[in-house]
């Protein structure tokens, strides 16, 4: 098995622990990853405004590029890229009038129609590799380690795109369940971290993150979980902050993606 | 993961959470499998 592999900006600067782990586990899993040789930003988010077709040209010259390397699939790591590189390719294969306007804009691509399936690390192991491998592959079992699982936004929503069910997801459950981990579920599992509102407004981020690792440990995790950038550094990177500001009542550690 | 599948762990800790993570790990007597 061999997949285009789709790094992004933040796993090259700020996140390159998540990258340099999530590579070297597919290495350990027997997985052949090719990286795009020619790829820019995702776009980063992917734009509310229902005409903002210039927004898709950064992600849609991504899937033109895994077409050219000769892959089918491509493979994320990063949420927020998963997302919007997703929600991109929904749009070029589902409506038609703006595909045209994107592919005439476009004039020294190839036209694009939506044909890369966009997948993300959990949902290619769970879909590729299965728990009974992954079980099989752990040498170090996490044991007695009660992990929270915390999804976000991107990999859940909008619904079209959502690597699981929604509204209850159980993929990174079974992942952590099949590396040993006690799974503790939480209900502020599925909701935001904050997101980008850590550059206009860092303190109304910084009280959604308390309240979610706040919900975590009150149900008794260890540690938390997680498979984006940002929420890592909002759930993570930020708990001095709270520590000293808000009511979080104690350090949670947060493993992105290499508990 | 990466912790759990045994590959080159040193290298993954290095984040703002590192002298917590591993003494995190330490306490649950996983750095000491992976880094043996």
């Amino acid at each position: 098995m061999k997949i285009s592999y789709y790094p992004g900006c933040t796993l090259k600067t700020k996140a390159k622990n998540l990258e340099s782990s999530a590579l070297a586990c597919l290495d350990a899993l027997g997985v052949e990853y090719e990286e795009l040789p020619r790829w820019n930003c995702c776009g980063a988010v992917y734009s509310l405004s229902d005409d903002d077709l210039i927004h898709l040209i950064a992600p849609v010259r991504d899937l033109i590029r895994v077409q050219e390397q000769g892959f089918d699939t491509v493979l994320t790591l990063c949420s927020m890229c998963y997302n919007t590189l997703a929600r991109a390719n929904e749009l070029m294969k589902n409506d038609e009038v703006k595909r045209g306007t994107i592919n005439d804009f476009m004039d020294e691509e190839p036209d694009y129609k939506g044909e890369i399936k966009v997948v993300h690390f959990l949902d290619f192991i769970r879909d590729e590799i299965g728990w009974d491998k992954l079980k099989a592959s752990v040498k170090n079992s996490l044991n007695g380690m009660k992990l929270a699982p915390y999804y976000g936004c991107t990999l859940l929503r909008p619904g079209d795109v959502s690597i699981d069910k929604s509204n209850s997801p159980v993929v990174f459950e079974e992942c952590m369940e099949a590396l040993g981990a006690e799974i503790v579920k939480f209900p502020k599992a599925i909701e935001c971290c904050g997101s980008y509102q850590v550059l206009g407004n860092p303190e109304a981020a910084l009280k959604v993150s308390n309240d979610i690792i706040t919900d975590a440990t009150a149900h008794g995790a260890e540690a938390m979980a997680l498979t984006c950038p940002l929420c890592d550094y909002n759930l993570g990177h930020r708990q001095e902050e709270m520590l000293k500001s808000m009511k979080v009542p104690k350090r949670c550690r947060c493993f992105i993606l290499r508990s | 993961m990466a912790v759990a599948l045994g590959v080159d762990p040193i290298h993954y800790y290095l984040d703002l959470n590192q002298a917590v993570s591993q003494e995190f790990l330490k306490g649950k007597n996983l750095l000491e499998k992976v880094t043996a």
